[in-house]
């Protein structure tokens, strides 16, 4: 057996790119602009660079139109602080609002379909949070492609890549990262196809996994979102950083976890529990429905909390209902036939005439791998790893804060994946330097252990229970008690699956084997996303405590936390950049401390 | 209406390391509203974890779970339970993998195979046209779009080509030939006359018979044979 | 998604009566009607070019004179007539569907159901009156009238396509296929229709010996096997393509069905030129 665990090569290469989504991507079709023939290979885990998870995006980006009359970027910028819960780093702010609009050029004129107005234009269309004038109306700041913008997004950057000669390997994996005295020099991969493991050596290594939703029960993320970077750069003695911000929406379709949109709410959609009493006015009697994101949601969690939910036998997950039977046909038929399609499609349900059941959903992940506004990621607040970057959901410059507006994980993405491939293409004419000598140890370990155990255990159950379990105690609410209880948890999960036998022992395309391996990698996450929740005490954007309901000033620092040892966190803070308000220009007030109310 | 279903599914199997392939018969009781995928996770976890099957976003967005069941190219995460029931009038559900790329395991093929088809097309603009707007959007009329917008919905799950009469091996497939014809149809494309010869070409239009089966399993129901009709016509109005 | 059952909308009346046959309700059900009619294209396809072949082995025997009745004897049995009759099916089916792929394809008519219909319609017409005729047996027609005016109608229709296509870029094998189909649209009903008229039209080889003398009816001839063949051989070709992927089986088997063919037409030109 041990005779598997071997490099069947190393590969050269000039920029290694994992995670071929919508953030890898836009960042190789950059630098092959800038610098034509340079070698990149993208990995993805997926079958195909298309299947990534951005093609699922639905609403649209945010931008500001240089030509618009009345938008500015300065109203972008306070929407996304204020929305960010004063935790966005405002030097990535305003770069990112600043280079937004290039970017929509830059797509628009490489061929996406975006929707057009009468005269030709790009269309736009207004999104929660957005507003001119500090707040005062709301602004028309989305642009977007029908109700695929996402897939718009990945269809182009993937066609770009393609056409600049990007190498893609497919359904491979990154189990490891080469750093050595704090400098990327490449990365051991998977390649599930054949069951090899590989070695590439790279001048530069770009993480862009995406998110890590599967560490909920419900969540609108896909299969593969297992924070499985997140935890090889754990592993790699990298801090992660504002874990404990996730966010989540708070209508979920009960089981695919498909959104169901805001529009159905501001259509006049009733939220109901198990008593059909329409329980909003309880929450927010003036708002009732349309009270912002997160009140929603907590209130669904509380009545389902309370005992007020539904349980759907077949996905076996407690609900609420929606109503959207007294809508009239034109509503049903005009205004939002794309969601009630979705009830039709995936819960055989008939808006017009049964109650349709929702949940609040795992959605987002505000955290991720640290880095600085060109995306080069930190071992700490003044230490970059040279040669490692991170863009897209997976890392974290802090443009979102502690909540992200919707429509600004697109635009972050790719903004942030440009700036990116500019910093890479900056160093492209270094040398490249060689590996480790003990490259994929680490990994042949990991995977010699999973094939090895003998220990009868139903890993699926397993991993069922910890999404369950961090659902409950670490989702919508967080208390101390239930913090600790999932502390705890994930201590006795992590034990059980240690040493759990597999049944099919190849490693050839063994689903089994990499669903194991993200199993250690949800794991990771999770004890990070708890720890680093249970250590916030105070209630801030997405991380909501039942024990502490204030946001609080002494807690106005990023999270960082290490974790070699699985369950050891070392915790350090990264101060939230302030720098346009301390420019003192025009409107600076506004991006001090503000409360965030809407 | 029934609340479970005892389903049986009969599954193509393949190891790739034995070479070996075979039918395997699962007997699993599932809930109404389960997707296919949900009763494959289902059957990993409570019968047998070996099974391997491909999907990725779960809400027929991706194209990653084609697979064949009784016989028609489907998404597995877009078929619930009970409505296969209806539709199939059984509770035996026979599912193989799409015959349009290598079995890797079971269900899983090699969609990268697959896609070669859809790479040979150059699924991008190929030579800019001229923009009248230089640095600014180009001027596009709603109406001229609305000719190809249908087509851009494509996710390239490959059902279409699983079901095309033209067996797959010398053919660029449905849903590559609709791809460049977007991009003919899009004022931004310049190199019309080299997608019109790829088209012309012997894996190109020749190799559709108008059997319309594209047409018929699309699950975004887009009309593939319209656009495939159009790159005969050439006159793409 | 599941509420569909077919492409565009061909599962209501009349087709209905498919659904009735349970290996044909699976695979409208599966692929849809139109996969159904392209397969019953291709199968007709084939099975003419086998009868074309067969047709032009029995001509030969006209020259020299005398063994043709023989042959021809072989259909006075109620079997044969039967086979000779149903033989009508794929010829108009083949035809007609010939005919609605070409205005699915160079004329922008998207409209199958109601095209199906007539396809269907005009087939099991055409196949009631040639059971008349063939029970009556005793029709008429000058062989240079019928001739002209078929020839002319068929013409019409070859040039209508020409027309249409002629500037297209594709290719000329495909061009030529397809304005050889618009021809023998109306040049393959009409042969078959005139052929039982009555049984002396085609079944006496002293008759048909004589007609053969004109020249008119020797360039009637010779333009529907010219445009059989071609037209057979192309189908041929292009469905070994849609099987073969390897260059050597693609031209083994090209080069096969093309050997076919010219044995064919040159034994179908000798017996012209003979006789
Ligand atoms: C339903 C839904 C709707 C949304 N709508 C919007 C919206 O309207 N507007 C908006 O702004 N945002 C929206 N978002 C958020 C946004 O879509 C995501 O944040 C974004 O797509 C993430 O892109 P990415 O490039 O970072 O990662 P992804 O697109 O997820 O790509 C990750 C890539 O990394 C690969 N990968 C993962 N793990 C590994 C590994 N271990 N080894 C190798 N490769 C790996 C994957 O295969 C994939 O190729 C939505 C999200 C969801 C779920
Ligand atoms: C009577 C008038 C005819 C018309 C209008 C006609 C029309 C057509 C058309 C349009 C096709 C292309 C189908 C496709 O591949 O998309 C075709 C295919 C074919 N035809 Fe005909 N045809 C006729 C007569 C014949 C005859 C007489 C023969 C035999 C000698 C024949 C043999 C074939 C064959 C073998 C194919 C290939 C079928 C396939 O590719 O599946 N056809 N015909
Ligand atoms: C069973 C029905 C048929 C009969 C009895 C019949 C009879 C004949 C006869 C008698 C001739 C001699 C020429 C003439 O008299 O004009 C002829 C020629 C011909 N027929 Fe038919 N025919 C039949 C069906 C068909 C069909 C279906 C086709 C199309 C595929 C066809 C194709 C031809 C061709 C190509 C010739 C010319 C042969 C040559 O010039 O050598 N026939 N047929
Ligand atoms: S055209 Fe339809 S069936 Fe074909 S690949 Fe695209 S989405 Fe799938
Ligand atoms: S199924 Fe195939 S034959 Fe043509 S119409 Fe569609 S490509
Ligand atoms: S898993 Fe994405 S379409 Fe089915």
């Amino acid at each position: 057996m041990q005779k598997k665990f071997k490099l069947s090569s190393t590969i050269q290469c000039d920029v290694l790119i994992i995670g071929a989504g919508g953030a890898g991507l836009r960042c190789a079709a950059h630098i092959l602009e800038k610098r034509p023939g340079t070698h990149i290979i993208a990995v993805t885990k997926v079958s195909h660079p298309q299947k990534s998870h951005t093609s699922t995006a639905q609403g649209g980006l945010a931008a500001v139109d240089p030509k618009d009359a009345v938008d500015r970027p300065i109203y972008h910028m306070f929407d996304t602080w204020k929305g960010s819960d004063c935790m966005a780093d405002q030097d990535v702010v305003q770069k990112i609002v600043d280079a937004a609009w290039e970017e929509i050029v830059w797509l628009e004129n490489r061929g996406m379909h975006f929707t057009r107005d009468e005269e030709g234009r790009l269309s736009k269309r207004t999104f929660g949070g957005h507003t001119v004038r500090f707040g005062e109306a709301s602004a028309f700041r989305a642009v977007f492609e029908a109700d695929r913008t996402g897939k718009g997004i990945m269809d182009n950057v993937w066609g770009e890549a393609l056409k600049g000669g990007v190498a893609f390997l497919d359904q491979t994996l990154l189990t490891e990262l080469l750093i050595r005295n704090d400098r990327c020099v490449g990365a051991v991969l998977f390649m599930e196809k054949t069951g090899e493991f590989v070695a590439v050596s790279a001048k530069a290594t770009v993480l862009a996994t995406g998110g890590c939703g599967q560490v909920f029960r419900v969540t609108t993320n896909c299969r593969q979102n297992t924070g499985d970077a997140h935890a090889v750069a754990l592993q790699a003695g990298l801090p992660l950083i504002d874990m404990e911000a996730v966010q989540f929406h708070p209508t979920g379709i009960v089981g695919p976890g498909i959104l169901a949109s805001e529009t159905l709410r501001s259509v006049g959609g009733i939220l109901r529990n198990k008593e059909l009493d329409p329980f909003m006015a309880r929450y927010a009697p003036k708002m009732k429905e349309l009270a912002p994101r997160d009140l929603v949601a907590r209130a669904i969690e509380t009545e389902i909390r309370e005992g007020r939910g539904i349980l759907n036998p077949d996905h076996n997950i407690e609900h609420i209902w929606i109503d959207l039977r007294h809508l009239s046909d034109y509503v049903h038929e005009v205004q939002i036939p794309e969601v009630s399609g979705f009830f039709k499609q995936f819960m055989n349900l008939d808006p017009r005439t049964q109650l349709c059941p929702v949940r609040p959903s795992n959605h987002y992940q505000m955290g991720g791998i640290p880095t600085n506004a060109f995306g080069e990621v930190q071992r700490s607040p003044d230490t970059v790893i040279f040669g490692l970057y991170a863009a897209g959901e997976c890392g974290c410059s802090s443009f979102h804060g502690f909540n992200r507006l919707g429509t600004n994980s697109i635009l972050e993405l790719i903004t942030m994946g440009r700036f990116v491939g500019e910093r890479v293409v900056l160093s492209m004419d270094e040398a490249a330097e060689g590996l480790p000598a003990d490259a994929g140890d680490k990994t042949f370990s990991r995977f010699a252990g999973y094939l090895e155990n003998k220990k009868e255990e139903n890993i699926d159950q397993i991993r069922e229970d910890m999404r369950r379990m961090m659902t409950e105690n670490v989702g919508v609410f967080r208390a101390e008690e239930g913090l600790n209880t999932a502390i705890h948890a994930l201590t006795v999960s992590a034990e059980r699956v240690r040493g759990a036998a597999l049944r099919c022992r190849s490693l050839q395309m063994n689903q089994e084997l990499v669903q194991r391996w993200e199993i250690d990698n949800l794991l990771s996450v999770s004890m990070v996303i708890a720890q680093g929740a249970l250590r916030r005490r105070e209630s801030r954007g997405g991380h909501a405590r039942v024990d502490f309901p204030q946001r609080r000033d002494e807690f106005n620092a990023h999270t960082l936390a290490c974790m070699t040892e699985f369950g050891k966190i070392q915790f350090a803070s990264r101060p939230v950049d302030m720098s346009i308000f301390e420019a003192k220009g025009d409107n600076y007030e506004k991006f001090g401390l503000i409360e965030r109310k809407y | 209406m029934k609340e479970s279903y005892s389903l049986v599914f009969n599954i193509k199997r393949h190891d790739p390391e034995a070479h070996k392939s075979w039918m395997q018969t699962y007997r699993i009781e599932a809930g109404r509203i389960l997707r296919f995928t949900d009763v494959l996770r289902k059957i990993n976890k409570e019968l047998d974890p070996t099974l391997a099957w491909n999907s990725s976003c779960e809400h027929a967005q991706c194209g990653s779970c084609s697979v064949v069941i009784n016989g028609k190219p489907m998404l597995a995460c877009e078929l619930l339970v009970e409505n296969a029931v209806v539709y199939f009038g059984t509770t035996t559900f026979t599912i193989e993998p799409i015959s349009v790329a290598p079995v890797l395991r079971d269900l899983v093929v090699d969609l990268e195979k697959a896609y070669d088809r859809v790479h040979r097309i150059r699924p991008f603009i190929i030579q800019p046209s001229k923009n009248p707007n230089q640095g600014q959007e180009y001027r596009i009329s709603p109406r001229r779009m609305e000719g190809y917008l249908d087509a851009t919905r494509c996710i390239n799950c490959f059902c279409c080509a699983t079901a095309c009469i033209s067996s797959h091996k010398g053919f660029l497939g449905p849903n590559a030939v609709m791809a460049s014809v977007v991009r003919i149809m899009d004022p931004r494309e310049d190199a019309t006359e080299d997608r019109l010869k790829q088209l012309y070409s012997e894996e190109g239009v020749y190799r559709c018979h108008t059997s319309k089966a594209c047409s018929h399993v699309c699950p975004k129901h887009i009309d593939v044979a319209h656009f495939v009709g159009l790159a005969k016509e050439r006159d793409f109005t | 998604m599941i509420a569909r059952t077919s492409g565009n909308g061909i599962d209501k009346g009349f087709f209905r009566l498919l659904d009735m046959i349970p290996p044909l309700a699976r695979c409208t059900r599966n692929r849809g009607l139109p996969f159904i009619i392209s397969w019953a294209h291709r199968l007709s396809g084939v099975l003419l070019v086998l009868f074309t072949w067969f047709h032009i082995y029995t001509l030969s025997f006209l020259v020299p004179a005398g063994a043709y009745a023989d042959k021809m004897k072989l259909y006075e049995l109620p079997v044969f007539a039967f086979i000779e009759w149903a033989l009508a099916l794929p010829v108009i089916f083949h035809a007609l569907n010939g005919g609605r792929l070409t205005l699915y394809e160079s004329f922008r008519f998207r409209g199958d159901e109601v095209l199906l219909k007539w396809v269907a319609g005009l087939s099991i017409l055409y196949a009631g009156l040639l059971a008349v005729l063939m029970r009556m047996g005793n029709q008429n027609v000058s062989a240079g009238f019928f001739w002209l005016m078929a020839a002319a109608a068929a013409l019409s229709a070859a040039y209508g396509l020409f027309a249409r296509i002629w500037r297209t870029p594709h290719r000329l094998s495909w061009k030529l296929q397809r304005i050889s189909g618009a021809f023998l649209l109306v040049m393959v009903p009409a042969h078959f229709l005139f052929m039982h008229l009555s049984p002396q039209v085609a079944k006496d080889a002293g008759q048909v010996a004589l007609r053969m003398q004109n020249l008119w009816i020797k360039l009637v001839d010779m333009a529907l096997l010219a445009s059989a063949l071609y037209h057979g051989s192309y189908g041929l070709i292009s469905i070994l393509k849609d099987y073969a992927a390897s260059k050597e089986l693609r031209m083994a088997g090209m080069a096969a069905v093309i050997a076919a063919m010219m044995v064919a037409a040159w034994a179908g030109l000798k017996l012209v030129i003979a006789i």
